[in-house]
């Protein structure tokens, strides 16, 4: 896995201005990805590039690739800035740092779920393009099952982090579907806009009020809903499940007295009341009434932060994971590289005793007990040779380690070798026959 | 009557296979992990097919007669309220199930608290008055209507919870695993209107069936007037809800007042002497 490199810069590293001259866009993707692996000589790779990070996950045929690679992401920005900026990660390092970056725990808002989907498109990419080849395959498909293991066992992904997504959560804790559910946007903020169009997407009907009638209309039709006045409020906070109001009004909105009636008549129907304002529209006391669950800014920013506080908390127990997973990939690639050894030496033995009984038994009708015998030292000395002659190497260079070493291979025993050295002195393996 | 080992045997699996449901159930509301969720949901099931097994073996040592004590009502509406759990939950075809399965920490420990209470048949000889078609009806209908009373009453538990945090404006509890507000309010509801009928049929067919018993008994007594607040209770409630749009906290209040007053009839009848 030495060969396997991750080189690139990221929001830990880089301010924006230079990920977004380094930033791909999908569709420049596959020329960039066939273009580097040329010029790098690179035998795998991945570009990954998001708003967040520009990497390049590659197996480099030399050592020269890697200076290739940086040289290439040099040229696209200054290489002055980007020098500083630039990381390379090699062989166990880049395997946890492609791990923790598909668990999102590398990510500026950690949890976010996005980063999952954006590897899996690089990956896509990267394999229509044939640049995905055995370990780039082994990373990325344990990468995305390590992701999946994060997520079911922490709670990382839990609760939304910004103020639009917050909202849209605790409507979901008063309401079972969005589906018919009516959204009255009172006045037209950022986030307010935000929150409302994620509701929307899930099925609500928005009512958009506005002072000028032009602006709500402008913002309904962009949404697929309706624009109403601003004299409609409390006949619209009657009908509306939620309410999201951000206006730049220095008076309460929302009255008390006004919204102790407007229950009544909606008979304690449930109504989600958002203030995104500052200073707020809605009067606080407006909380207390029956059916009515009022949040202010303040309120969801502190959903936020806890739920950041808990990412946080979680990550914890997400990078344990990550180190587990990390140490059997290791383990497995191991064993795995071991694997065109085995099947070598056991082509090899299988070979030689092959060989060795058709030419004892080949030509003949009738087994003897002498054939086997010669047949069985035949074998023994054709593998047992090139062993000898290595150990003696090994014994006159003074690597007792492979001395050591090789009676262990054949599961024999100290005391065995005692006995043998007691008993008589070595004798030298038997002279190869020519078959 | 020493309990039968086989039914002794049968009533301690089936109580500890509930409580490690809902154990389960609690760790899932608490720790969110959904594979205490599961593994309590199993638990459940199995709970669900050993205590059936107890209800019909119960019956067998009776000579075949069914719910003829309050005891027996309690082991029927046990049943019948975690039956009921298992039911909305498999033919629930919207929301989350994960949300729905965390309500299971408040309905397990209500059927764990009947199925204790009601504890194992303390003697199977039924005396031959209480082997009446019209009593039997009274038992089941009521065992019915206190199973879907008991969900109801464990939906509004988890309701007036819930809207607290909310409230509160405690949005990262636990609490925020159960189901949404509307969920627990539409169920509490439907469970209302299961019941309400059921515990008709049962005041009707026991007063009945108590005249037939006993022509010359007072025609009300603590119990009666107790079963009768009860029924009017829902009965009120399910009109308020109707006519005057009652929903959410006060309707759940008014839940878990019909219910207590429901559990207040049982103490009533666990507490008088004689066969019960």
């Amino acid at each position: 896995m030495k060969e396997f490199f991750v080189l690139g810069l990221s929001h830990h590293t880089a301010p924006l201005e230079i990920r977004e001259r380094l930033a791909l866009p999908p569709l420049a993707l596959p020329e960039a990805l066939a273009g580097l692996r040329q010029e790098a000589n690179l035998k795998e790779a991945l570009l990954l590039s998001t708003c967040n990070r520009v990497e390049l996950y590659a197996v480099a045929q030399d050592d020269g690739g890697k200076n290739h690679a940086r040289r290439w992401m040099e040229e696209r920005a200054r290489p002055a800035e980007i020098f500083q900026a630039l990381y390379l990660r090699e062989g166990k390092e880049a395997i946890r740092h492609a791990f923790r970056v598909a668990s999102s725990l590398d990510s500026m808002v950690v949890g976010e779920p996005q980063i999952l989907g954006q590897i899996k498109e690089a990956y896509r990419a990267a394999e229509s393009n044939g640049a995905i080849g055995p370990v780039l395959r082994r990373v990325f498909t344990q990468a995305f099952a390590v992701a999946r293991r994060v997520r079911r066992e922490t709670a990382i992904a839990s609760g939304s982090v910004s103020v639009s997504s917050v909202a849209c959560d605790l409507a979901g804790q008063i309401f079972e579907s969005m589906q018919g559910k009516r959204v009255l946007l009172i006045g037209a903020g950022k986030m307010a806009e935000a929150a409302a169009r994620k509701l929307a997407q899930g099925g609500a009907k928005l009512f958009v009020l506005n002072r000028s009638l032009a602006r709500a209309a402008e913002l309904a039709a962009r949404y697929g809903g309706e624009p109403r006045g601003f004299s409609e409020l409390e006949s619209e906070l009657k009908l509306a499940d939620i309410a999201i109001s951000s206006t730049a009004s220095t008076r309460f909105v929302v009255e008390y007295e006004a919204m102790r009636e407007i229950v009544r008549e909606r008979r304690y129907r449930p109504l989600f009341l958002i203030d995104i304002a500052v200073p707020r529209d809605v009067d606080p006391r407006v909380g207390a009434l029956e059916g009515v669950f009022l949040y202010d800014i303040d309120d969801l920013r502190r959903v936020a932060e806890d739920n950041l506080l808990l990412r946080r908390k979680e990550a914890e127990a997400a990078e344990k994971i990550i180190e587990q997973e990390v140490a059997s990939f290791e383990r497995a690639s191991r064993e795995s590289s071991l694997k065109p050894i085995f099947g070598a030496i056991d082509a090899h033995v299988r070979k030689i005793i092959r060989q060795e009984l058709e030419e004892v038994f080949g030509h003949k009708k009738s087994i003897e007990a002498k054939d086997i015998d010669r047949a069985i030292e035949r074998a023994a000395s054709k593998l047992l040779h090139p062993i000898f002659v290595e150990l003696r190497r090994a014994a006159e260079n003074g690597n007792i380690g492979w001395v050591t070493m090789v009676p262990r291979l054949f599961g024999i025993s100290t005391k065995e070798i005692e006995k043998e050295s007691t008993q008589k002195d070595p004798e030298p393996p038997p002279p190869l026959q020519k078959a | 009557m020493p309990w039968h080992p086989f039914l002794a045997w049968l009533f301690g699996g089936v109580g500890v296979l509930y409580a490690l449901s809902g154990a389960g159930y609690f760790g899932l509301l608490l720790r969110g992990d959904e594979r205490l969720g599961r593994a309590a949901h199993w638990a459940l099931l199995w709970a669900l097919a050993l205590h059936f097994l107890f209800l019909i073996s119960v019956a067998l040592f009776a000579h075949g007669t069914i719910l003829w004590s309050i005891d027996e009502l309690l082991r029927w509406g046990s049943w019948g309220v975690a039956f009921s759990y298992v039911l909305t939950l498999q033919f629930k075809r919207r929301g989350d199930p994960k949300r729905l399965r965390a309500l299971g920490a408040f309905v397990l420990p209500l059927v764990l608290l009947f199925f204790l209470v009601a504890g194992p048949p303390r003697g199977v000889e039924v005396p031959e008055r209480f082997r009446s078609l019209l009593r039997l009806i009274h038992i089941a209908s009521n065992a019915l209507g206190l199973a879907a009373f008991a969900v109801a009453f464990a939906t509004s538990i988890a309701y007036l919870f819930a809207e607290r945090a909310l409230r509160r404006k405690q949005a990262r509890t636990s609490l925020s695993r159960l189901p949404p507000l509307d969920t627990l309010d539409a169920m509490a509801l439907r469970m209302v209107w299961l019941g309400f009928p059921l515990l008709t049929i049962g005041a009707v067919t026991g007063a009945f069936w108590a005249m037939r018993l006993d022509p010359n008994s007072p025609p009300i007594g603590w119990n009666q007037a107790m079963a009768l607040i009860e029924w009017v209770l829902f009965g009120v409630l399910l009109l308020l809800r109707v006519v005057a749009g009652w929903r959410g906290r006060r309707a759940a209040w008014g839940t878990l007042l019909g219910f207590l007053v429901g559990c207040a009839v049982l103490v009533g009848y666990a507490i008088r002497s004689g066969p019960r």
